[in-house]
């Protein structure tokens, strides 16, 4: 495969991912807004309102936090690292330093997600590891990402 | 214990290496993981937890909101008024971030509700009138804690719930030192604007004209609040559901003020989906941080030691509050709370400390967390709203901790000021 | 104490430690009788055996630490029975509403051949229930606070009351006649002060915390489902111990239990005069029997739209 490729999937993985949040978020408003109005106008209160809107919010913030590392928006203190020279070689500790626990979150993610399908929420019945899943997914993004930046950067890219 | 000091020793650590914050989290909780012997599934479990709360709902809510209505023109609107009405003094609309969101604590139930929605608008507000950018985002990060200061407030449903006092007090005992902490930040803006310590663009003269204006252009803005206000006191929708009646009637206002562009949502939706995103996977890490802390029992060997030193009850409220402040830099304030609350209750107690008037100092104390470095999400969400570097908005916030330390002594050694409407209200 | 040390010292080992998560703070009567059950412990044991036990949630929220105790990552954990309804259906049982009639009858049911099943089926998921009696009751028990009298099933009619987010719970409500709500429990106080809702049902133990005498001062004893509390513990772990020691937290557990009861039973004594005092708060009771009857025809609707299965409700009935 390669790099023009790998670019490629990154950023349709990262455009779904996005896509996949906003929807969410929109679901999320929209759901709460029918059940502030049925609850108000129609004197009905309907069930599972809340197992779903925080079911949404998992989906909402991990998708969205792959778009978070790739666009570079994460917070981090840099007045410190700005002062170094070797600005590259930190560059390339840092991104290693990411891929170790973003690996660890996809492995463990996963165990935990295929673990959790097996027990549902109290009210709609859903299984729990849908909660958990947007979190190993996000990184499984995230990991490609930063992979292929080092990539870039051992080939003389500029990041 | 050693486990917990190489956790924190090593989020610094990386955090100072320019390693992200939320990836030093989760780097210092790994390591913390292993070394405990703890089973790793505890992190992505954890994490999700810190997620899946109903109480941290209002925040995509409330960002949302925020963004909508910046797109829908109704920043301008409220701002134009506010400035008309108390723009005048010098410090101009310093003062009208203070003003702003004293009032808007009397409907936001949080700090981060407050600064993704009013935060935006006011940091917007004021670099469009030329204030310094990072100046703008610390005093709209510091004006923020009034959210939760001031009732409705979750951080004092939180506290009444661990503590078992009563809501009602706790809710009633927020609004003096609310109130009074926006004046003394006032105060401070004044000072410091006069002595020409911060640039404040030339303020206008008082008009009662443009009052009349200004009102009647920012009509259905102006009443955004006073819907919110007037659905929560009446008990027509709750505050996370405020939120929610906060982006329908934005959506609203954009229509009526012809402003409103699919484009313009789609917009402010993405920008909140970072935001959002950004704030609520930092709260989730530091839950898998909290686990750690708590199983290592670090907050036991705290109080533990606390009692050694003295049994002064304003020494030992002293001591808390040093404690506090540190932790509070270094963790989200709700874990804060749910770990240590349970330890320092009983010590508050014993020596005789009310434990309402507490109440107010710990979450005074916490909200000062909440704006203070390496963990101090306050800045962050100014920095990721207003796109501004972390690095210089701690900058512009380093003189506003003077007034807010003055503020908790006040506080911590003057309980008058939280127990004096209690006491009048409701005869405890 | 210094007997339990030098005795463990004399075997020459470690004693084994288990941490327990708990959901209530430690300073109330449940966590008081989660650390009597931790010293009976370590006093059965000669100091052999201790738990530490984690209150408040320091460990996380509930389900994280039903996930933790299944991981072995915490060993034991106290908490509602209700929450474990993944292992077993039918302990999702005890929160319908008027469906037993007394703690006795609950009691009866859960420690009969089908309570047995129930706890086989737990420990084939790897968790298991120390509180084989089933005697740690929660609550003590369930009381309705409302803003005017409740003292019939004819003034439930069209009672805005706020109920958790629970299907079978709030379609019984509805069928009393209640107009049931859901809000947040956090917020419910603010809800009857702002008449959002006229009533709420709470745990005794919860009243006097939750400060609702203060907006609701009128109290009706129900108590529609009786609860309990159960210690679990990870089932890889339980069998690492030997068999004394197994049957020390057994015997522990059910104790602790007891001694809860007792707990829980003279707190609520002391609220309610309080809160007399306080709130003049006024107390009603119902009979029960009257209203598990007109219940029963939900139950029976329920049975026929294969929600419950009709030999399960035969045989709670007949725990009577
Ligand atoms: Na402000
Ligand atoms: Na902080």
């Amino acid at each position: 495969m390669t790099i023009h490729t790998i670019n490629k999937i990154i950023k349709l993985s990262s455009n779904i991912c996005f896509f996949i949040s906003i929807t969410c978020l929109v679901l999320l408003v929209l759901l709460n807004a029918i059940e502030i109005f049925t609850r108000l106008v129609l004197d009905y209160s309907f069930m599972g309102v809340q197992e779903i809107s925080l079911l949404l919010v998992c989906w909402v913030i991990f998708m969205g936090f792959t778009r978070v590392v790739i666009k570079k928006e994460d917070i981090s203190v840099t007045f410190l690292v700005k002062k170094i020279k070797a600005k590259k070689l930190v560059k390339v500790i840092n991104h290693i330093l990411l891929l170790v626990p973003s690996c660890f979150v996809i492995f463990l993610g996963v165990g935990l997600t295929l673990q959790e399908m097996n027990f549902t929420t109290s009210i709609m019945g859903l299984p729990k590891g849908l909660y958990i899943l947007p979190l190993p997914l996000a990184f499984v993004v995230i990991t490609v990402f930063l992979f292929n930046e080092l990539i870039k950067m051992a080939g003389g890219e500029k990041v | 214990m050693i486990i917990g000091i190489v956790m924190f020793g090593v989020l610094l650590l990386l955090i100072f290496s320019g390693v992200s914050i939320s990836f030093s989290m989760l780097i210092a909780t790994i390591i913390a993981l292993f070394m405990g012997g703890y089973n790793l599934e505890v992190l992505p479990l954890t994490i999700v937890e810190g997620v899946k709360s109903y109480i941290l709902l209002a925040i995509p809510f409330f960002i949302t909101a925020g963004n909508l209505m910046n797109s829908a023109g109704i920043t301008k609107r409220i701002f134009d008024f506010s400035n008309a009405v108390i723009g005048f003094i010098r410090g101009g609309l310093a003062h009208v971030n203070i003003f702003a969101s004293m009032i808007f604590a009397g409907i936001s139930g949080s700090s981060i509700a407050d600064q993704g929605g009013l935060g935006a608008i006011e940091m917007r507000a004021m670099v469009e009138k030329g204030y310094d950018k990072s100046f703008s985002a610390a005093l709209s990060a510091v004006s923020s804690i009034l959210g939760a200061l001031i009732p409705p407030s979750v951080a004092l449903i939180i506290y009444s719930y661990l503590a078992e006092v009563s809501l009602s007090d706790m809710f009633v005992a927020g609004i003096v030192p609310g109130v009074l902490t926006a004046l003394v930040l006032m105060i401070h803006v004044y000072i410091t604007a006069k002595k020409g310590l911060i640039t404040s663009p030339p303020e206008e003269p008082f008009d009662m004209k443009k009052i009349i204006v200004t009102f009647k252009k920012g009509f259905f803005a102006l009443l955004a609040p006073l819907i919110i206000l007037l659905g929560f006191i009446g008990g027509i929708f709750t505050p996370t559901e405020a939120g929610v009646i906060a982006i329908i009637y934005s959506i609203f206002c954009a229509f009526i003020y012809r402003e409103f562009k699919l484009s313009l949502v789609t917009k402010a939706l993405k920008s909140s989906i970072l935001s959002i995103s950004l704030i609520m996977f930092l709260t989730g890490v530091s839950t898998a941080m909290g686990w750690v802390v708590s199983i290592e029992q670090l907050p036991l060997l705290l109080s533990n030691s606390l009692l050694q030193i003295t049994d002064n009850k304003y020494i030992i409220l002293l001591l808390i509050n040093i404690v506090l402040l540190i932790l509070g830099s270094l963790m989200e304030s709700v874990p804060v709370k749910l770990i240590l609350l349970p330890v320092l209750l009983p010590i508050i107690t014993s020596v005789g400390i009310d434990p309402i008037h507490f109440g107010i100092v710990i979450t005074f104390n916490l909200l000062i967390g909440m704006i203070t470095p390496p963990m101090g999400i306050g800045l962050y969400v100014m920095s990721s709203v207003g796109k501004v570097p972390v690095e210089s908005i701690i900058k512009e916030t380093l003189p506003l901790y003077v007034p807010l330390v003055i503020m908790l002594l006040i506080l911590t050694f003057v309980p008058q000021i939280s127990l004096w409407l209690p006491e009048l209200l409701t005869g405890r | 104490q210094t007997e339990n040390k030098s005795s463990s010292e004399e075997e020459g080992q470690e004693p084994t430690v288990l941490k327990l998560g708990t959901l209530m703070t430690n300073t109330s009567p449940e966590g008081e009788a989660h650390q009597y059950f931790a010293d009976l412990v370590e006093e059965k044991s000669n100091g052999q055996l201790k738990v530490e036990v984690y209150p408040s949630e320091q460990l996380g929220a509930a389900d994280t630490q039903i996930t933790n105790v299944n991981m072995g990552t915490q060993d034991m954990l106290a908490i509602s029975s209700t929450f474990f309804k993944d292992y077993d259906q039918r302990l999702e049982l005890s929160t319908s509403p008027f469906l037993f009639e007394d703690y006795n009858q609950f009691q009866n049911f859960f420690t009969g051949d089908i309570g047995k099943e129930i706890n086989q089926n737990l420990i084939d998921g790897g968790i298991r229930n120390l509180n084989t009696e089933r005697s740690f009751v929660r609550g003590p028990y369930r009381v309705l606070l409302s803003t005017k009298p409740v003292k019939s099933l004819e003034d439930v009619k069209g009672l805005k009351l706020r109920v958790f987010d629970s299907p079978i719970y709030t379609g019984g409500w509805s069928h009393l006649g209640a107009n049931p709500t859901v809000i947040a429990w956090t917020e419910t106080y603010l809800a009857l002060n702002q008449g959002m809702a006229d009533a709420v049902t709470a745990p005794i133990s919860q009243v006097k915390s939750m400060n609702f005498a203060e907006v609701a001062p009128y109290m009706t004893i129900i108590d529609e489902y009786p609860q309990d509390v159960i210690t679990v513990i990870n089932e890889e772990t339980f069998q690492s111990l030997s068999e004394e020691h197994q049957q020390i937290l057994i015997d522990s557990a059910n104790e602790s239990g007891i001694k809860a009861e007792e707990l829980v039973m003279e707190a609520a004594e002391k609220d309610i005069e309080i809160m007399k005092e306080e709130n003049d708060l006024q107390v009603f009771e119902i009979d029960n029997e009257t209203w598990t009857e007109a219940m029963s025809s939900y139950y029976d609707k329920l049975v026929e739209e294969g929600k419950y299965e009709e030999s399960l409700i035969n045989s709670i009935r007949s725990a009577k």
